[in-house]
């Protein structure tokens, strides 16, 4: 038998890994490792108060920090039965929408692309090719300066709080974003040129099932209280409250992260299962991208989740732009926040981080102290997918080289864009 | 020119991973070091730090390194070597930083102080290790010196 393992897929943080064992040329076992020791995040939560919750919560992960908080706030004022206002909805999708913009932009362009182009790093592409490095940072920092603006810093937003917005931003701030926007048009289509010029990635396939936040007729990553599931055609809905029966967690022995399977199948969350989960969510300027850059819904090839990355990433600027303009147009009132009264329940938010499917369930007292939390990443929901495509992708390879068979792990991996760090999840006491 | 930048990094909810976050609330704390240098606590994205960082003559990184005495402060004034792995979900602070500089012109000739303490564990957790904490007052005073530094 032949072991072929890839050590190190993550930062210092934690690590995770991926083994391949082979028994000649059939693949025996197949398995994405999480080795980080136990996070046990919920476990810090429990006692605290429920305006401490979101800014302890945003900290899991710097770059999907506005969907914690916001997912935070989300379950918070389920429980308490907290309407927001309009204009809170308008603002917090906005801040996603900036989060979206920022990370997608920082996969693509650091991490993503240097496997296509077969080099080691971001920095060495950086070497031979400074202008897409710098197109990939000026959308980021778009992506930060949206986040800055109406969250109040560029990572843990601290203006979104619990029944709206401790501060918003003033209309000089919007013009100045607005500005940003329009700047960066040209950068979406340098973007989706760059995109388009990448050789192909065509070695895995696999009917694949998707699970995205539902809705049908908008472009969404903060409101909806449905979850759908899409499996060769068939659509689920599956309310939020219901999460369980769609994340239904099973621990495994290799990992620490709990893998998630719905009626007994893996599923995908992330760009490709929003794209495939909501077909019309597309406006009108970037209908087009899809059709550049040869994707199409539904894909059974888990690379095309980098090609999705980038036609959300120009969705992402047009919608920004148009909720922009719109908030200039009506102003953005100083209205307070709905006021919060405590009491004993449970409340569940769930968002689309920009990686997929974000879950966040609290407990609540009384006098609003957390019981017991639940905190369900995407990276969680993904792993069992991720191992059934890594399977696939030895599978489906020609040869049994083992320096090509570790490149295609590592793109396959990368492309599902995972947070290893807080994919952990243990089991609660 | 701008003044000097301090950034502090890590993550609070990783232990010891967040000295160099608790560094830098300890100097934002200090109302007269604040109105002559500038700081900010960025987490563990030094990239979205890239607008900050332009137009200085020093910037100053405080964060936890990997090592055997935990507690222990060097200061490198060449960023730390880079890992050489391809990360599945972020780069790491120096591959962060050797990427703004390569194609940032305007961060040629700024210097970058790394200013680290060492720590052997990474865990979930809001509290510094007993070892990590005593060691924050020397790190800030560390700091306090690079600052003072002409």
């Amino acid at each position: 038998m032949s072991t072929i393992v890839i050590d190190h897929l993550a930062r210092v943080e934690g690590h995770g890994g991926i083994t391949v064992e082979l028994e000649g040329d059939a693949v025996k076992n197949v398995r994405f490792d999480v080795f980080e020791g136990a996070r046990l995040l919920e476990g810090l939560v429990r006692g605290r108060r429920y305006d401490e919750i979101a800014p302890v919560l945003s900290r899991i992960c710097a770059i999907c920090s506005s969907a914690h908080c916001l997912t935070s706030l989300k379950a918070t004022e389920n429980a308490f039965a907290v309407e927001v206002s309009p204009q809170t909805e308008i603002l917090r999708e906005l801040l996603l929408r900036g989060e979206s913009i920022e990370s997608h932009a920082l996969h693509l362009f650091f991490l993503a692309v240097p496997d296509y182009l077969d080099r080691p790093s971001a920095i060495a592409v950086a070497a031979e090719h400074p202008a897409a490095v710098m197109l990939g940072l000026r959308l980021k920092k778009l992506g930060n300066l949206i986040q800055e603006t109406i969250g109040g810093r560029a990572i843990h937003p601290v203006n979104a709080v619990p029944g709206g917005f401790g501060k918003v931003p003033g209309v000089d701030q919007l013009i100045a974003v607005r500005g940003a926007l329009i700047e960066a048009m040209p950068d979406a289509e340098a973007m989706l040129d760059l995109i388009a010029s990448l050789p192909a990635a065509d070695f895995c396939h696999s009917d694949t099932c998707f699970a995205a936040l539902h809705s049908p007729n908008s472009d969404r990553y903060y409101a909806g209280d449905e979850l759908m599931v899409v499996s060769n055609g068939d659509r689920a809905i599956v309310p939020a409250a219901s999460y369980r029966s769609l994340t239904n967690e099973k621990a495994i022995p290799h990992s620490h992260a709990k893998h998630s399977t719905f009626r007994g199948k893996p599923f995908m969350v992330g760009s490709l299962a929003r794209l495939t989960v909501n077909p019309k969510r597309l406006t009108e300027r970037s209908a087009t991208a899809p059709e550049r850059l040869k994707l199409s819904i539904p894909s059974d090839n888990p690379m095309d989740n980098n090609k999705a990355q980038a036609v959300e990433l120009v969705n992402d600027l047009g919608l920004a732009l148009d909720m922009v303009e719109r908030l200039i147009h009506d102003g953005v009132k100083d209205e307070g926040c709905v006021p919060v009264t405590p009491r004993a329940g449970t409340g569940v938010g769930v968002t689309e981080a920009p990686r997929g499917l974000l879950v966040h369930s609290y407990t609540y007292d009384e006098q609003g102290c957390v019981v017991s939390a639940d905190v369900i990443t995407p990276t969680a929901m993904n792993a069992a997918s991720l191992e059934q495509h890594l399977r696939k992708t030895v599978e489906q390879s020609p040869d049994r080289d083992q320096a090509a068979l570790k490149k295609k792990l590592q793109m396959i991996a990368r492309a599902y864009d995972p947070c290893i760090s807080c994919s952990v999840h243990l089991i609660r006491k | 020119m701008k003044p000097d930048l301090v950034i502090g990094l890590g993550n609070p909810l990783m232990g010891d991973d967040g000295a160099g976050a608790a560094a830098a609330e300890v100097l934002a704390n200090d109302r007269r070091l604040a109105r002559r240098v500038d700081l900010i606590s960025a987490d563990t994205d030094v990239l979205s730090c890239a607008n900050w960082m332009e137009r200085r003559r020093r910037v100053l990184l405080i964060d936890a390194v990997e090592g055997e005495v935990p507690g222990s402060i060097s200061v490198l004034r060449e960023s730390p070597p880079l890992d050489g792995q391809q990360h599945a979900h972020h780069l790491s602070a120096p591959a962060m930083l050797a990427l703004l500089r390569q194609v940032t012109p305007t961060l040629h000739d700024t210097e970058f102080i790394w200013i680290l303490v060492t720590v052997n564990s990474a865990r979930v957790g809001m509290q510094l290790s007993p070892e990590v904490a005593a060691a924050i007052p020397k790190l800030v005073e560390r700091v306090r010196q690079e600052l003072r530094r002409r």
